[in-house]
Formats: C-alpha cells, sequence, structure tokens
C-alpha cells in the first residue's frame, strides 16, 4: 500500500477519498436522533484514528471494512462521550460504507478490484459493468455471448460469492 | 478546523511511528522474567549442569505453546476490524495437556503427583508468575494503547494471558518439577487470575 509506505499523493488521495464516505455514514447515523452538528467531529475523529493507527490495516483484508470498523469505534465512543439520547448501536443499524459510496475513490476501488479479481471470470467483469458502470443485462448478454438469464446466474452466484469473501475478512 | 485542512496537515505530518511488535514485547518479557529468576531464584539443578532432562523440555513446549496462542490471540485483538477467532491451536493445546495428565495419572502414584503441591515450589510458582505477568501486562497494556482493540475488553484479558505465559516460560528455568498435573495447576492459575484481572481492570486504558 503505497499511502502507508510514505507516498504523500496516495496519503492524500486515500484521506481525500474516503472523508465523503465516512461522513455520508456517520451523517446517516446520527441524523437520527438530531445530531448531525456532530458529523463533521466524528469524521474529523476518524480521520485523524486512520492516520494513528494505519499500522493496524493489514493488507490482506479490505481497507474498506477497516476503515468502516474504525469509523463504528470512533462514532461509538463519541456517542458514548456526550451521552446522548439512546441509541441502538447494533450492526443491523450501521449503514454499509458501500451502499451510496463512490466506487471510483481511491480505497473502494482497490477493494473492489481485489475482491472482484477472486471470482472466477468473467463473473467480476460482469458484476463491476453491471453495478458499478451501469451497463444492462440484455448488454452484457450480447457482449458475452450468453443469455440474459446466464448473466443473472453468474451476477447471483458471483455476489453470494464475495459475500461469503467479505465474511470472511 | 475545516475537514480538507485536517486531511493537508496529516498528509505533511511525519507518519507515526509504528509501535513494538507484540511478539518483540513477548520475547522481551520471557527474557526479563528469566533474567529476574537467575537473579532472585537461580536455575534448577540439571540445567544449571547442562543436562535439562526431557521433561523440562516438554513443560518449555507446553509453555511456549500457551505463550504463542494467547499472543497471536492478542495481535488479532488488538486491532480494530475484528477478525474471525481461531479455536483449534487453544483446543490443540488443551487436548495436548490433558493426553500429558492422562498419562501421568495412569502411570504415576497419586501421591506423588499432589505432593509436588505440598513443596514451597508451588506458591513460588504462583508468586512468581503473577508478579513478573503483572509487570508483563502492564507493558501489554502501554504498548497496545498504541494500537486499536475492537473490543478492549477482550484485549486487555488476553494480555494477561499473553503476559503469564510469556512470564512462565521465563520462569520455568528454575522450577524442578515437570509434572504436567503440576504445570497445568501452578501455572494455569496465574494466567487465569491475570486475565480474569486484565477484563477487570483494563479495558479503559485501552480506549483509543
Amino acid at each position: 500500500m503505497r499511502a502507508r509506505g510514505g507516498d504523500a499523493h496516495a496519503y492524500k488521495q486515500l484521506l481525500t477519498g474516503f472523508a465523503p464516505v465516512i461522513r455520508r455514514m456517520v451523517a446517516a447515523r446520527v441524523g437520527r436522533w438530531g445530531g448531525q452538528h456532530y458529523v463533521e467531529d466524528i469524521t474529523q475523529d476518524t480521520l485523524l484514528a486512520i492516520h494513528l493507527k494505519l499500522h493496524t490495516y493489514d493488507a490482506d483484508m479490505p481497507l474498506l471494512a477497516w476503515v468502516n470498523a474504525v469509523a463504528r469505534h470512533k462514532l461509538i465512543d463519541h456517542l458514548r462521550r456526550i451521552k446522548g439520547a439512546t441509541v441502538s448501536l447494533d450492526e443491523e443499524g450501521m449503514p454499509e460504507l458501500v451502499d451510496g459510496a463512490n466506487p471510483e475513490a481511491p480505497g473502494i476501488a482497490l477493494d473492489l478490484r481485489k475482491l472482484l479479481g477472486m471470482l472466477k471470470p468473467p463473473a467480476g467483469e460482469i458484476i463491476y459493468a453491471l453495478r458499478v458502470e451501469g451497463a444492462s443485462v440484455r448488454e452484457l448478454a450480447a457482449a458475452h455471448g450468453l443469455s440474459e438469464s446466464n448473466i443473472k446466474v453468474i451476477v447471483h452466484r458471483g455476489l453470494q460469492k464475495l459475500s461469503q469473501l467479505a465474511r470472511a475478512g | 478546523m475545516k475537514t480538507n485542512d485536517l486531511i493537508s496537515i496529516l498528509t505533511q505530518a511525519a507518519p507515526p511511528r509504528r509501535p513494538m511488535r507484540l511478539g518483540l514485547a513477548a520475547a522481551i518479557i520471557t527474557l526479563l522474567s528469566a533474567v529476574a529468576t537467575i537473579i532472585v531464584l537461580g536455575l534448577r539443578p540439571g540445567l544449571a549442569a547442562g543436562h535439562p532432562p526431557a521433561s523440562f523440555w516438554m513443560k518449555t513446549l507446553l509453555l511456549g505453546w500457551m505463550a504463542v496462542v494467547s499472543l497471536a490471540a492478542l495481535d488479532r485483538a488488538s486491532k480494530p476490524l475484528a477478525t474471525k477467532r481461531r479455536i483449534w491451536p487453544m483446543a490443540a493445546l488443551a487436548i495436548f495437556a490433558a493426553i500429558c495428565v492422562a498419562i501421568e495419572w495412569a502411570t504415576v502414584d497419586a501421591r506423588t503427583i499432589l505432593g509436588g503441591f505440598l513443596l514451597p515450589n508451588f506458591p513460588c510458582c504462583l508468586i512468581s508468575v503473577t508478579i513478573y505477568g503483572s509487570a508483563g501486562m502492564a507493558g501489554f497494556v502501554g504498548l497496545i494503547r498504541r494500537y486499536a482493540p475492537a473490543d478492549p475488553e477482550r484485549c486487555a484479558g488476553l494480555a494477561g494471558l499473553a503476559a503469564a505465559a510469556a512470564a512462565a516460560v521465563g520462569y520455568s528455568i528454575h522450577c524442578p518439577l515437570d509434572s504436567p498435573t503440576f504445570i497445568v495447576v501452578a501455572y494455569g492459575l496465574p494466567m487465569i487470575a491475570l486475565w480474569a484481572l486484565g477484563r477487570w481492570l483494563l479495558p479503559r486504558k485501552l480506549n483509543w
């Protein structure tokens, strides 16, 4: 990982790419109890924690999941500190960073490439085209010489596999 | 401060120094424990003569295995992203220890086995491993404050367990008793005590 290796440009790209993702996740959470004015504080706390604890990131793990864990910790820590209204902190309530995140952000793109690369070709390519680039099933079927139902099966199985891979860490 | 300004500052700041690796810290705990044992209590007779019995190596294997397993768990627990817990190394150690104890009880007279607990070595083991382990646990906690544990309570408990196990390896060069039953009880009790103490007292120290 270049950012960890001291490449200032890559590091800036990484932090700049993650800032809106973290902000969105925090806003979705604290917005429920009217704590929007804390969003920027928690986002900055998280960025600072990313800076200080970057050595705890293992390169073979998805970076996004690591950032998500840091952000979640900072969010819970902040809620605990301000002793806000009773808020359920169960994981089901935490929005996934991937949802609505910009897939072109450097860390996310890296994780996506890493994960999709683990799928049997051409599943990764098809899922990326369908879910990120917005291609239609019909276009993909024509491009790969497969039927539309084959494309749907490939996508379904690929997403299942991705889910297993992400859970396995 | 605006977030973009913070990013600029962080980008220009020198990257934080990576803290000492936990494995190196454990090796230092073992070394210091061994040095303190040699200075205060002395080496066990066979080891001082340069001919330790095979049972000594079995004891070292058991304690070293425990230290490695607990250290690996501590390393995983010191990170923000919780990973799958690996039960099998600890389970394999428990099975190995249980087999050793079973063989001992099948082959050695019960009075001989229990007699070890009446010797001064028993309280000496309990006290020494607890003292060395406590010092090691304090060191581990100071170090882990620079890490980012997902679950501070679990991490603090594992810090106590790993420190006690690492200290026990160092202390074992003094204790002449190699009975598996004695090892499990006399070394296991301080490990459990420090694990519980760590979970109870130290999680707040690990907030980040």
